[in-house]
C-alpha cells in the first residue's frame, strides 16, 4: 500500500521505528515501508544517518571497563552474614537457646536481687571468699539484733523455698518478694 | 578507591571449591542462596561483580561511588531472593537492580556537582569523534586522543536523563538487545527503541554543540 498521509504525520508515526531500522531490527515488510518515507523525506534521513553516526560512536568509544573493587565480597558478607545466620538457624536448637538465656537472665535477677554475699557474710561466711575481692559499694549501717534476727528469718525462708523450687524461674519469683 | 587488576575472592572460592559450585547454573546457585547458603550466594557476587561494576560505572559520574554502589546492589539481591519467583533469569533480575540502584543513589546526590562538557575536550564534535574512529593508530597521541574521547562520551552519556542515560548504557556499553533491556527496565521493546532513539539525537546535539562552541 502506497503512503498517501502527510509527510509530517508520518514522520512522527516512524521516528519510534528509525533507532530499529538504523540497526536493522526491523522485520523485512516495516524495514520496506521505512525506506519508501526515507526515500521522500530528507528530516528522517538525517535522523537515520545521525543515529548510526552516534551510536557507531558511542560502540567504538565505550568507556573503559573497570575491574571491581577486591573487597566486594568481604563487604558484601560482612552485612549480609547476620541475616543469613538468623536465616539459617536450626529449629531443634530454639528451645535449647531459649532456656539458656532464660536461665543466665534469672541468675543475673539473682545476682542483683537476692545478693548472697550478704547473706553469707551474716551467716558467718567472708564475702570475699565467696566472691573474690568484690566488695560493696557502700558500707552497711550496724545492725541491730532484730534487724540480724529477721534478716535470719528471711534467709531461712529463702533457703527453704528454693529447695521447693529447684528451677530458675523460683529465683525470680523469690526476688519479687515484697518487703516485710 | 583501588581497583585491583585480578579479583582475590578468596572466602569465596574456598567455600566453593568443596561444593563444585562455580560450576553451578545460576538457577540451580539462587536456590540454594534463597535457602540461606551464603557460599552459593558467593559464587554469584563472583561470578557478576564484574558486569555490574562495568554498568554501574558508567551509569555513575562520581568513581568513589561504586564500590557502595556495587555492594549495595548485592545486598539488596540478597534480601529480595525469597521474593525471587524465577520468571526473569537471574541476571536480567541483577540487572534491574543494579539500574534502579544507581539511579537511586545518583539522586539522592543533591551536592551532586553539576556534569559540563568543556568545549576545550574536543574540537569538531561528532564529526571530527566519528572520523577519528578509523584514522586511530597505536602509538601514544592516538591513545592519549582516544582517552580523550572515551571520557567526552561518557560524559555526554551521563548528563542524560536517566531513562535515556540506562538504555543507552545497556545497549550501546553493555551490549544488551533491546527486548533483554526491556525486561531489565520494565517496559515495551518499542520504548526501549524510542528512548535509544531521543539519546541519540540529544547525543548528537550535545556533542555536535561543542563543534560550534570551538
Amino acid at each position: 500500500m502506497k503512503d498517501i498521509m502527510p509527510t509530517r504525520w508520518l514522520c512522527k508515526r516512524y521516528s519510534a521505528f528509525l533507532a530499529a531500522y538504523s540497526e536493522n531490527a526491523l522485520p523485512p515488510k516495516a524495514a520496506a515501508r521505512i525506506e519508501a518515507h526515507l526515500a521522500a523525506c530528507s528530516a528522517c534521513r538525517d535522523d537515520v544517518r545521525a543515529l548510526r553516526q552516534v551510536s557507531g560512536v558511542l560502540t567504538a568509544r565505550k568507556p573503559s571497563v573497570l575491574e571491581p573493587s577486591a573487597e566486594v565480597w568481604q563487604r558484601v558478607h560482612a552485612r549480609i552474614a547476620p541475616d543469613a545466620r538468623a536465616g539459617a538457624r536450626p529449629v531443634w536448637r530454639l528451645p535449647v537457646l531459649t532456656s539458656a538465656a532464660g536461665l543466665a537472665a534469672a541468675a543475673a535477677l539473682f545476682c542483683v536481687f537476692v545478693r548472697p554475699w550478704d547473706a553469707s557474710s551474716s551467716s558467718g561466711l567472708s564475702a570475699s571468699a565467696a566472691w573474690g575481692d568484690r566488695k560493696p559499694s557502700a558500707p552497711a549501717a550496724p545492725m541491730t539484733r532484730t534487724d540480724k534476727e529477721r534478716a535470719r528469718a528471711d534467709i531461712a525462708a529463702a533457703a527453704a523455698s528454693r529447695a521447693a523450687m529447684p528451677n530458675a524461674a523460683a529465683e525470680i519469683a523469690l526476688s519479687a518478694r515484697p518487703e516485710p | 578507591m583501588s581497583y585491583a587488576i585480578t579479583r582475590p575472592v578468596a572466602t569465596v572460592r574456598e567455600q566453593a571449591a568443596a561444593t563444585d559450585a562455580p560450576h553451578d547454573s545460576d538457577a540451580r546457585l539462587v536456590q540454594r542462596a534463597s535457602a540461606g547458603d551464603v557460599a552459593a550466594f558467593g559464587v554469584l557476587v563472583e561470578r557478576y561483580q564484574r558486569p555490574m561494576t562495568a554498568l554501574v560505572a558508567r551509569m555513575t559520574a562520581n568513581m568513589d561511588d561504586v564500590d557502595d554502589i556495587v555492594q549495595e546492589v548485592f545486598v539488596r539481591a540478597w534480601k529480595g531472593l525469597p521474593r525471587f519467583r524465577g520468571d526473569a533469569q537471574f541476571s536480567t533480575w541483577l540487572y534491574r537492580i543494579a539500574v534502579n540502584t544507581t539511579i537511586k543513589f545518583r539522586s539522592r546526590r543533591q551536592n551532586e556537582q553539576a556534569l559540563s562538557l568543556s568545549a576545550e575536550t574536543l574540537t569538531g564534535g561528532i564529526d571530527a569523534l566519528s572520523s577519528t574512529l578509523t584514522s586511530e593508530g597505536g602509538d601514544p597521541f592516538h591513545s592519549a586522543q582516544r582517552r580523550e574521547q572515551e571520557d567526552l562520551v561518557r560524559r555526554a552519556v551521563l548528563a542524560l536523563p536517566e531513562k535515556q542515560r540506562a538504555v543507552v548504557v545497556l545497549h550501546y556499553f553493555e551490549g544488551h538487545s533491546c527486548e533483554e533491556i526491556s525486561h531489565i527496565v520494565g517496559c515495551s521493546v518499542g520504548t526501549v527503541w524510542s528512548r535509544l532513539h531521543y539519546a541519540c539525537k540529544r547525543l548528537k546535539g550535545t556533542l555536535g554543540a561543542l563543534e560550534g562552541a570551538a
